[in-house]
């Protein structure tokens, strides 16, 4: 048998031979004692039966004959010594139960294997294994966990009141006097969700209807607009009566089902230009409060267009269509009554560049400026004419042919469109401080705050090319009057359609007619329609 | 005045070249968005007629970024409805400013006009927002 067993190489006998057959007081092992093979059993010599097991390919098991006596191998699969009689080493390889006296156990590496092993000569014993030291962990930074903001006392009683709503299925959430400073998004976003209560009535069919939310925020000391009341498409009346918000959001054109806007006794010095649209295109439209506000107000009255298609002519370029094609078009019945507006006067254009640098003489004033009587008095410009400051001149003359590369949608500069990216990006908030750290240009970081806080807002849009940006170029403020418009449609024999108009002035006293509307373009060429000359003719306001 | 037209043995193309030595030809047109550039290609500066600008603050992948808006506004200069310009997230701050080191503004505002104040500032941010530093901040 000596002979066939040619798979084994010679291997030298390691100094220490583990001891198979050490007893340890307490720990009950198995012991393998040193003993003779057992004489072949006639049944299995006599077998005729060819192996079979996928595991006996020694070449050896061909004259497979007589029963095969067990060999024994001392060690791991990859440190084998063979350690029985028959095998190559022969008898040097007999350990012998008292040859080997208890021995500390080393771990060693095996570098191909990447799992620590200790020698076979393993003893239940583990008291006194010599482990390296740990390695260090890898210096990972820590997860960055955002922190959600925590909820103020108040918030937390508005919470609990949206939350009442959402389970009830109520629909007038009323968060007023709740001396909110400030409303979480999280706090409103539930409201998103709520299911009202459909009408059940006899011989009406269960159909699911759409909520008409109706909050009321009244009486609180806001000082922004909650974003999360833009996402809620289905918003009817809002109330924001009595708080200090100093800025409407463009998006709130967004939400078309608004019926009730109540805005008054707040800080707004001038309203988006996009409340016009909402005004006019939302439905059902029926209330608008907006006084008392410290809003703008012009500092003469003398430029003021009162044909209606002079002033068309004018909005063709920001509107579209005027009121003509919403009263032709829209098909709200025969009778009905919308909030129109009526252009009266314009201010300067403001030319800035991306970075929020000002260049035109017409400014206005800072945002955290206190407005006196006086600085509330804004310039008013002929519609006519338009201002436009000498760098923003020499600046065209230089890219060569100034007409082709003045134009509105055209590209949007380097530095517009990377700070939008900016503004857009996971860490938004930690930019402007990277910018303003020692030795960054800080100038930018200001238009870059202004830009993140634009962009939580839901962003804003050119008012000529309506496309979306985040730092506008130009800017400026058009004072109109609001009017409620009636129109009787009346259909004569002949099969004729004529419309009735009538307006009415909403508010009574004169000094809070004409209401500053804020405009703005994504480029310099994003301006007002200037009107011929001989549109305008000024008038004296007495 | 104007750079193509002031030296007219000029070549149509400049070369652009970066902190690490990146060099990117580009047309000479498309480089007029660039206020800074434009100064450079005035009729007397040594670069108007190497038609070599080098530009010791901004590295390769931002200059590449660059040169990619230049052939944009190029394109695009005299259209309407213009898709926007793709920029990556890890990439914005450094273009922003660069681009207001470059004068890629609508205009460049008065007090960074002045060359050296630009210079200093831009070099710094170069270096305290390092390209991966800033990757890591951003992105994790």
């Amino acid at each position: 048998m000596e002979v066939d067993e040619p798979t084994l190489p010679s291997l030298p006998v390691p100094d220490e031979l583990p001891a198979f057959t050490t007893n340890i007081p307490g720990v009950r092992k198995r012991s393998r004692g040193y003993y003779a093979p057992p004489p072949p059993s006639p049944g299995m010599s006599s077998s005729s039966d060819p192996a079979y097991f996928s595991s006996d390919d020694d070449p050896a098991l061909d004259n497979y004959l007589q029963g095969r006596r067990k060999r024994r191998y001392v060690g791991s699969w990859f440190d084998q010594v063979p350690a029985s009689s028959d095998s190559v080493m022969g008898d040097d390889a007999d350990p012998g139960p008292s040859s080997n006296p208890r021995h500390k156990r080393h771990l060693k590496r095996q570098p191909d294997s990447g799992v620590w092993v200790g020698q076979d000569a393993a003893t239940d014993t583990d008291g006194d294994i010599d482990l390296p030291p740990l390695a260090a962990r890898l210096p990972l930074p820590l997860p960055v966990v955002k922190r959600m903001p925590k909820l103020s006392s108040e918030e937390q009683r508005a919470q609990n009141v949206v939350l009442a709503c959402v389970d009830d299925g109520r629909e007038d959430v009323d968060l007023s006097q709740m001396g909110l400073a400030s409303i979480a998004d999280s706090v409103l976003e539930p409201l998103a969700g709520l299911t009202p209560i459909p009408v059940v009535e006899k011989d009406v069919p269960f159909v699911p209807r759409d909520p008409s939310l109706k909050i009321f925020l009244g009486n609180n000391q806001l000082s922004r607009f909650p974003s999360a009341l833009l996402d809620l498409q289905h918003l009817t009346v809002l109330s924001l009566r009595n708080n200090k918000l100093a800025e409407l959001p463009p998006v709130i054109a967004k939400l078309k089902n608004l019926t009730t806007l109540n805005i008054a006794n707040n800080r707004l010095r001038h309203l988006p230009g996009e409340l016009i649209d909402l005004m006019e295109s939302a439905i059902g439209f029926h209330t608008l409060n907006i006084h008392p506000n410290p809003f703008f107000q012009p500092k003469d009255r003398r430029y003021f267009l009162d044909d209606d298609l002079i002033q068309h002519k004018y909005e063709y370029r920001t509107r579209g269509s005027g009121i003509h094609g919403f009263l032709v078009d829209r098909d709200r019945g025969e009778n009905f009554t919308l909030y129109t507006t009526a252009l009266r006067a314009r201010t300067p254009v403001q030319f800035s560049n991306n970075a929020g640098h000002v260049l035109s003489k017409f400014i206005f004033p800072e945002k955290t400026q206190r407005l006196t009587d006086s600085s509330k008095q804004l310039e008013t410009e002929d519609f006519g004419s338009l201002a436009i400051p000498q760098t923003v001149k020499q600046h065209l003359g230089s890219l060569g042919d100034s007409k082709r590369s003045f134009q509105p949608k055209g590209p949007s500069s380097l530095l517009a469109t990377a700070m939008r990216v900016a503004a857009r990006s996971k860490d938004a908030e930690s930019l402007p401080d990277l910018l303003r750290s020692d030795g960054c240009p800080s100038h930018l970081a200001n238009p870059l705050e202004r830009a993140i806080v634009v962009d939580k807002m839901g962003g804003q849009h050119c008012t000529v090319c309506k496309r979306e940006t985040l730092c506008p170029v130009t800017e400026w403020i058009e004072f109109r009057e609001i009017r409620s418009t009636t129109v009787e449609k009346t259909t004569s024999a002949e099969g004729t359609t004529k419309a009735r108009i009538r307006h009415r002035n909403i508010s009574g006293r004169e000094d809070e007619a004409w209401v500053p509307f804020l405009r703005r373009g994504c480029s310099w060429a994003c301006t007002p329609n200037v009107l011929d000359s001989s549109d305008v003719t000024p008038h004296t306001m007495l | 005045m104007d750079a193509t037209n002031g030296n007219g043995g000029a070549s149509k193309y400049i070369t652009l070249v970066s902190k690490d030595g990146f060099e990117f030809v580009v047309l000479r047109e498309a480089t007029l968005c660039s206020d800074y550039i434009r100064g450079m290609l005035r009729n007397n500066m040594t670069e108007a007629r190497t038609g070599r600008c080098e530009l010791q603050d901004i590295n390769g992948v931002i200059l590449e970024k660059v040169v990619e808006y230049f052939h944009y506004w190029y394109k695009y200069r005299d259209r309407e409805d213009v898709p926007d310009m793709e920029i990556p997230v890890e990439n914005c701050l450094e273009l922003v400013v660069a681009a207001d080191y470059l004068g890629m503004d609508n205009v460049k505002n008065h007090e960074s006009t002045l060359p050296h104040l630009g210079l200093r500032s831009s070099t710094c941010v170069m270096a305290v927002v390092p390209r991966g530093v800033f990757v890591n901040r951003t992105l994790l």
